[in-house]
This record gives C-alpha cells, structure tokens and sequence, in this order.
C-alpha cells in the first residue's frame, strides 16, 4: 500500500488524541470525602468493571476512527503488480492448450486471454516479452519496447491440441531468460486447470514475481475419455467402446467413417457407450465418435471428437485337418474346433474348412491364414508342406494326440520343443493310458468352465517357445512367435479336442480359446494402423506433406509432429490422434490455491480471479487502485459503533 | 405568614440559642401544648373507669352526679426527662449544601431542647462516637439550657462511630421513663441497629432517632470520575458515580426501609431527614408526628 498524499501522515499521532484526553481526565479525577463507602463499594464491584471495559472500547475505536481518517486523506492506494520499478519487463504468457477452448458467454477463454492480454500491453509502460504455452513454451517473442509488435504477437495466437505443463513452460521459459537481466514480472493468462500445475514440479526463483490471470470460470464439460474399437473383419460386427465423461452425461454421438455419418446414437448414459458396426469390404478406416455439439455441457469441441483409425481385415481363412476323424461325438474333435470358429449361422471373423489327412496332402494352403492339425499323423511330405507353409508366414497350430507320438520330430521341427513319449503310459491294448497325474483341471472363469483333462502330453519346452497355459502345474499350451518375416506363429496344445482326451470342447471358454489361438496363429494385416495423441511424432516420408482430416475439413501440418487431432494418411500407415485427455484439461477441475501455492513453492505469486468485468479488473490490480473510500467508509463505521456504545453507555446512566 | 427556616441561613445567626429560638418559636406559634402527654396538674378530659386503674384519679362528683365512674386525665407539663444523643463522627460532617449533617443535628437538638426548657421539661445532651464524649443530665432551668446550647455550638465532626456499643452505654446511664433522642446517619448494620436500640422501649424509654442524611447520601448526583474517601476510615474507592448510581440507590433505598420498618416494629419514632428540608418543617413534621402517636 503506498499513498498519495504522504503528508497527512504526519497527522497519525493524533491518533493518540482520545488516550491523552482519557489519561488528562482521569489525571483529573475528583478526591471526594464520603460519610461512608458502605454501598459504594459493593455497587462498583458490580457496576463498574463493565463500564470500563465498554470505556476501553470506545477509546478504542475513536483512536481508530482517528487513524482511519487520518488513513483516508492520505489517499491510500493499494500497491500493483505493476509499480513502478527500475527497469522493469514484463512477460506475457498465454496457455493456448485445448481446455482454452472452453466456450462461455463471453467467448472462448482462449479469446479473453487474448483481449486481457492486449489490454495490458496497451495499459502499461515497460519492456514486454510474450510466449505461449500448452505443454511446452512453443512460441517466445522476445523483449520489444514496441507494443504494436507485442499487440500482434498476441493476435496470433492460437489454440493447440496439448494439455498445459506449467512447470514444462516456465521451465523452457527460464532458460530462454538466462542472460536476461531480472526481475521479470511474468503475467500468465490460462484456465489455471488443476491437471496443468500436477503435471511437473517447478522450483521457482526469487527474481520473478508472478500474477495469475483466470481467464475462464466454467467448468462445465463433456468429452469422450477413450475409444476403442476391436480387431475388425469384413462382414463381421466389429465393438466400438467409448468411454463418455462424465458418467451421467447422455449426450447423443455421432459416428463418421470415411466422412460418411454412418451411425447416431442417443447415449443412454452410465459412462461407457457400446455399439458395433460391420464394415463391408476389407481396407483401411478412417473416422470419428463425436459428441453433439449444440447441448450446453459440450464446452470444449476438441476433447468431445474421437478419432480412430481401422484395418478391416478379410475373414481369417482356417484348414482344420482332423487326423483321426472318427463318426461318434466323443472321437468329433474337428467337430469341435469348426463349430468353436463358426457357430451355426452367427458369422464370425473365422471361416474354417475341414479336411482329411489326405485331401491335405493333395491340397493348395497357400489360401489359407491357419492350418490346424488336430491329432494329424504326420510323414516328411507333411512336413515340408507345412514346413513351406509356416515360411511363407503362415500359422500352424497342433493339437496332440496319440498319432503326434508316431513322429515327434514333426512337431519338434516346427516349434522349438521337445515332445517326451517315454513318460507316456499305455495300456494293454496300446492305448494312451489315463493317468492320475495327467487328471487335470482348467479351470475358466466359473464353476461350470472347469474342464478335466484325462490326457495330456508331456512335451519340454526349449527357450524360444513360451508357455502360456498350463494346468496345475502340467504344461498345457505353447505358442512360438519366431517373427513374420522368418516363420508364421506356431502353437502346439498337449491335448486334443476329442472327448476321450478331456471335456475341454464341451465347457464355454473352449471357443474363445480357439478363437484366441486363431487370431494368434492368423497372418497378421500388412498394412498397421496407429493410434497417437497429439504431439507425438508421425512416421512420414522425408518431404511427405502431412495433412490432418478433422471432422470441420481437411488440415494441412507441415512438421512431422501430429499437432492436429484427426486422421493421417502416410505411405505405410493409418493414423488416428487426439488430444491427451488424461493430462487434465477436459475435467476441468480448477487448481486449488494449495496446488499453486505448492507449485511456485514461495514464490511471489498474485492471482486476479475470473470476473465478468475481467480487463478493467486486472487493469486496477497492474495500476494499484486509490481507497481512501474504504478508510472513510471504514471510518464512519467506527464513528458509528462509537456512538451505538456511547448511547449504551450513557443510557446506563440515564437508567440509574 | 411563613418562614424559611433553612439550616444554612439559620448558620449566619450568632448563637445557638438564637437559632434554637427562631426555630421552636417559630414552629410552635400554636401550638402551646407539649405533644408528650403523661400524669399532669392540669386536668385534660375524661375517660370511662376500667378495671385496674387507680382510684385516686377517679371523680367523684362526676360520679355524684351520674352514678358512673370517670377517670380524670391531666396533661403533663413540665416533668419530661428529655436526652438529645448527637452523633459527632466524622461522617456527620459531610455537607454537600454548606450544612452538615452534625450542624443540622445541632440546630435539631437545639430547637428541641429551647422547646422543652420552654415548657418546663428537662433537657440534656449526650454526645458520643464509639463511645460517649459528652453526657449533660437533663434539667429544666435556662442556664443550664445556655450550657447545652454552647456545648452544642462547641460540636466537632471526627472519629469513627460504634452506636452498637454507644446505646448500650447510654441505655446504662439514663434514668427510667426518660425520652432518648438520637441524632445519626446510622452508617451500621440495620439489623444490629434495631437490636441495640429495641431495649430502649423495654426500659420504658421513649426512643426517637432523627435519622440525618445528606441529599447527596440519597441521590449520588456526584458526576465523572471520582475517588472516594471514607470520612471516618480514610479508605478510596475508585469509582464513577453515574455508573453505579441506579445500583447505590437500589441498596440505600432497602438499607433506609430495613432501618424504619426494623424501628417502628420495637415502637422507636423514626425520622428520615435530609439536611436539606427546612429546620421548621422537620420539627413540625416530628411533633405532628408525635401528637398522631400520643393520640
């Protein structure tokens, strides 16, 4: 607080004015004899201790009322972030980050910042730097005398795709200062989003004081937190999950494939949104989930778009070859797995064909994705075949049995694992012998999936090959993944399909696991699709001019950093980005001064709240604002508490 | 025609005498007969024969001539024993209006002792504090009136006071059937007073007390800050008058009511008087008082 007129302040010790009449006065108490103090003393014992303390009080205030007006004519004026100072250069940072787009009756906050920002430029005298910053402090102009530069620097900012990094920000700002001669006043124009202060630590400097400039207020929002879309076949549904913030929000989407509105739904609400949509024909799929746009929570556009990118494959072609087809249920173990891929009617990724050991051997593969051996004798000309199979990428899975034991070798040239028949028991008619030790059980997701195993062949497994399932202890499945560009997947089960071996095929969790084991085994797509967030670097030919399809039109971005949320189309990939929802910006929550506080860590910090009347608001803190009505106003009050008690007082005494 | 007989302006006569005299005379104009009435010379009326009176006062003719018997009462005149106690402690020298309490006690005492040596009566005077100073016996002729006026004159507020002590002492050495007239501003316990003062009626002696107080005593009109000493203690209190007033008249007015209703119960003839109201106005106010008593 400084004044204005310093003058009157030499008039404070008047302040001691009503002490030095109360001391003249009881200086001037009377001496009077009394016959006797009989009923004087007990009436002060019970009168007079109130009537001092109600005495000390008014003293009180009229020494009060004396310093507050003397405080008045003073002209008081409460002190600014921009006093004047020797040298001083401001910095004006503005976060541009998308949560900036929130959307108020006043505008965007991103606008009011701007306009905040221009008006303090134009408002003050000094040196003034701007950057801007979301996650990093991407654009600085540096200290300029000239505010016209300044004005222009401001204009051109523009919203970005990142969360805000403060601690990031001033970071890069403090290194772009180093040689700059203090102190610095760094203004920062933002949402002050709590998600922005706990995303790094900051330790401040003593040479900088900082005034935080709220520039939005609502924190009202709806987004779609995430957007996932399963493995997609042609022909076959494909899932959509999206996870809609805030769980109760029911707000309708929309879902755009190909710039085409293929689907709108009305969110029943509870969080997460399920649909699914069959693409047609295989190939790559670009598009978005978006939110509608005209209800009054969606306040920020950028976070309620979700943009995803997806490779529809052709159906997985599978070869079942059942080595031991058999004309009852319990041998039927390619009954089985076909109606596990392919049950009745209900079309699923997965086309399985099932042949017999010899129709294999005359047949064409190469148009299959898997082949499954179930039980398969095998000689060398199988071997080769599917050795030829597996090296052109294909997936091979083996199932055992006992016509696996007549040449281990087989399997053992395929998957890197050593099949052991000396610890198999037979019976007296040859047979594989059921074993307690073999007795397992697998156990799914309930009571009822639980499946027995009577058979299970041991098998040791050499590094390459991982296991990944086994029962009680016996190894029950290995997959080995050698690389598509040296061999497909392979995969060997150390039991069979068939109910001699296991109720396996007969429990629920059968299908998936087949399923799961196709998809393993299947010929992976050769074109990848990607999923970024916004800012990370994409894969694009040196000179390849990126583009960006959002869902308002196509946008060009010239580095190879993906800073528009939407759809890239490079040479070898489909790329899907968005904003970084989970680095805070779409929640909204605002920073508490505990977060701040923490954050500059005793740093001279200053923080003008959101306001309708915001500029001339922060207008009045840079300048300093002259109060001398506040100490006059302050001033009457205590005359008037002053004379409230003087009534009590004297009305005691009028009383008695 | 009235007179203003003020205590202050009664203080710019020379002598007590002198004052005594303007005072009764001037009360009296009137009324020529003692308002103390006992067995006398002078016949005053008659009144029926009960049992148990003497037959000495019976009148026979009366009952010669009516056949019933009549009892003659006479008006005393001149054989009352009358004592006038002056409490002279410091506190009876308070004065707020240029009189003190011990000056109008005085001039009371004076006035009543010319009235009585008037009409024949003996008149004496006890002075005292914790203890008797001054006992004059009581008797009719004027020079001894003269002694009693100048020792009043001679009168000096100091010392504490114990009355309690005092009426015992005074109830030691006065002679039966006499009339006790205190002067006080009774500064004591009200019950311990009435206890020292009942077993003055029982002794078959008539106790008035002229409780004298100071319009000051009663009012406390005293303003800002003041330090009070105790006249007789010497003691301060520190105090603002206007503050505890409402509660200092609250005590004085139940301490004054303990006192008069205590007094009148044992038959005492009480008088509250402020050294303000005017001499003759307090004396007519006791002896108009004492004829309503007698009657």
């Amino acid at each position: 607080m400084s004044f204005q007129a310093l003058g009157f302040l030499w008039l404070l010790p008047l302040a001691g004015l009503p002490v030095l009449i109360h001391l003249l006065n009881r200086r001037r108490r009377q001496r009077v004899e009394f016959p006797s103090l009989m009923f004087l003393r007990s009436s002060t014992r019970r009168r007079l201790r109130r009537f001092r303390i109600l005495q000390a009080l008014l003293l009180a205030l009229r020494v009060l009322t004396v310093i507050l007006l003397t405080l008045a004519f003073a002209r008081p004026v409460w002190r600014g972030f921009a006093s004047p100072g020797e040298g001083l250069r401001y910095i004006i940072l503005i976060d541009n980050s998308y949560s900036m787009q929130y959307r108020r009756a006043g505008g965007k906050a991103l606008d009011i910042a701007k306009e905040a920002a221009s008006a303090v430029a134009g408002a003050l005298d000094g040196q003034f730097a701007v950057g801007v910053f979301s996650n990093r402090l991407s654009e600085f102009l540096p200290f300029t005398g000239d505010s016209s530069e300044v004005l222009r620097a401001v204009e051109r900012v523009e919203l970005s795709a990142y969360p805000a990094s403060y601690a990031s920000a001033l970071e890069d700002l403090r290194e772009i200062l180093e040689d700059e001669p203090g102190p610095h006043r760094v203004i920062i124009f933002s949402d002050l989003n709590r998600a922005g202060f706990r995303a790094g630590d900051y330790d401040a400097d003593g040479d900088t004081e900082f005034l935080l400039v709220e520039v939005s207020e609502g924190r009202e929002n709806i987004w779609i937190e995430d957007l996932s879309v399963s493995e997609a076949f042609a022909g076959v549904p494909s899932e959509f999950e999206a996870e809609i913030m805030p769980e109760d929000g029911k707000t309708p989407v929309h879902l755009v494939i190909e710039g085409r509105q293929r689907h709108y739904m009305e969110h029943p609400g509870g969080g997460v949104l399920r649909f699914s949509y069959t693409f047609d024909s295989p190939g790559l799929y670009g598009g978005w989930l978006k939110m509608q746009e005209d209800t009054k929570q969606n306040r920020i556009r950028m976070d309620s778009v979700r943009y995803f990118a997806v490779n529809v494959r052709p159906r997985v072609r599978v070869l079942i070859v059942d080595g031991t087809p058999g004309y009852t249920l319990m041998e039927g173990q390619s009954f089985f797995a076909a109606r596990a891929l392919a049950p009745g009617t209900y079309r699923t990724f997965a086309g399985p064909v099932v042949v017999s050991l010899r129709d294999f051997k005359r047949m064409d593969i190469d148009d299959y994705d898997v082949v499954l051996m179930l039980d398969a004798e095998p000689d060398m000309e199988i071997a080769r075949k599917l050795s030829a199979y597996s090296s052109a990428g294909g997936g091979v899975g083996f199932f055992a049995g006992e016509n696996t034991l007549e040449n281990p070798s087989l399997v053992e040239s395929l998957m890197p694992l050593e099949l052991d028949p000396s610890r198999v028991k037979r019976d007296i008619s040859g047979r594989f012998e059921a074993s307690g030790a073999f007795v397992e059980v697998f156990h799914g997701e309930g009571a009822e999936d639980r499946a027995d195993f009577a058979r299970v062949l041991p098998a040791r497994p050499t590094v390459e090959a991982e296991e990944v399932l086994s029962v009680g202890g016996t190894p029950l499945l290995w997959v080995y993944s050698p690389g598509r560009d040296i061999r497909g997947n392979t995969a060997f089960f150390a039991s069979t399909a068939n109910l001699l071996w296991g109720d396996f095929a007969l429990k629920g969790t059968y299908p998936a696991f087949i399923h799961e084991l196709v998809r393993f085994l299947a010929r992976p797509s050769e074109i990848p699709v990607k999923t970024l967030k916004a800012g990370d670097e994409i894969s694009s030919e040196p000179g390849q001019e990126l583009a960006a399809e959002t869902e308002t039109g196509v946008i060009p971005v010239t580095a190879p950093v993906a800073s528009v949320p939407g759809i890239y189309r490079t040479v070898d990939t489909l790329t899907a980005v968005n904003v970084d929802t989970s680095k805070g910006g779409s929640g909204l929550e605002p920073a508490r001064s505990s977060d701040i506080d923490e954050f500059f860590s005793g740093a001279d910090v200053s923080q003008v709240s959101y306001t309708e009347n915001l500029i001339p608001v922060l207008l009045r803190y840079l300048a300093g604002e002259e109060r001398s009505g506040v100490f006059l106003m302050a001033a009457f009050i205590a005359l008037a508490c002053e004379e409230v008690l003087r009534k009590i007082i004297s009305g005691r005494e009028s009383a008695a | 025609m009235s007179f203003n007989f003020d205590a202050a302006l009664l203080k710019k006569l020379s002598s007590m005498t002198l004052r005594a005299r303007y005072v009764a005379e001037g009360t009296l104009s009137g009324l020529h007969k003692s308002p103390l009435r006992g067995s006398s010379l002078e016949f005053a009326q008659h009144r029926q024969y009960v049992p148990g009176d003497e037959l000495k006062h019976l009148d026979w003719k009366v009952y010669g001539r009516s056949d019933r018997f009549y009892i003659k009462q006479y008006q005393e005149e001149t054989n009352l024993r009358c004592y006038s106690a002056v409490d002279t402690s410091a506190s009876m020298g308070y004065s707020s209006n240029g009189v003190s309490k011990l000056e109008y006690a005085s001039y009371l005492a004076a006035a009543l002792t010319y009235l009585l040596v008037q009409q024949n009566d003996s008149a004496g005077l006890i002075t005292y504090r914790d203890s008797i100073d001054r006992f004059i016996p009581p008797r009719s002729f004027r020079a001894h009136m003269q002694y009693v006026m100048d020792n009043l004159e001679d009168l000096r507020a100091q010392g504490r006071t114990d009355i309690l002590s005092v009426a015992s002492e005074i109830g030691r050495r006065i002679k039966k059937r006499s009339l006790l007239i205190i002067f006080s501003d009774l500064y004591e316990n009200p019950g311990e007073l009435v206890k020292a003062f009942k077993y003055f009626p029982y002794l078959r002696n008539d106790l008035i007390v002229f409780h004298i107080l100071d319009p000051e005593e009663l009012h406390l009109n005293q303003r800002g800050d003041v330090d009070y000493v105790d006249m007789e203690t010497g003691e301060a209190l520190r105090t603002v008058p206007e503050v505890i007033r409402k509660e200092y008249l609250s005590q004085m007015k139940a301490f004054l009511e303990d006192i008069e209703k205590g007094l009148r119960a044992h038959k005492v003839d009480y008088y509250r008087i402020s050294t303000d109201t005017p001499l003759d106005a307090a004396l007519s106010t006791f002896i108009e008082g004492r004829k309503r008593l007698l009657l």
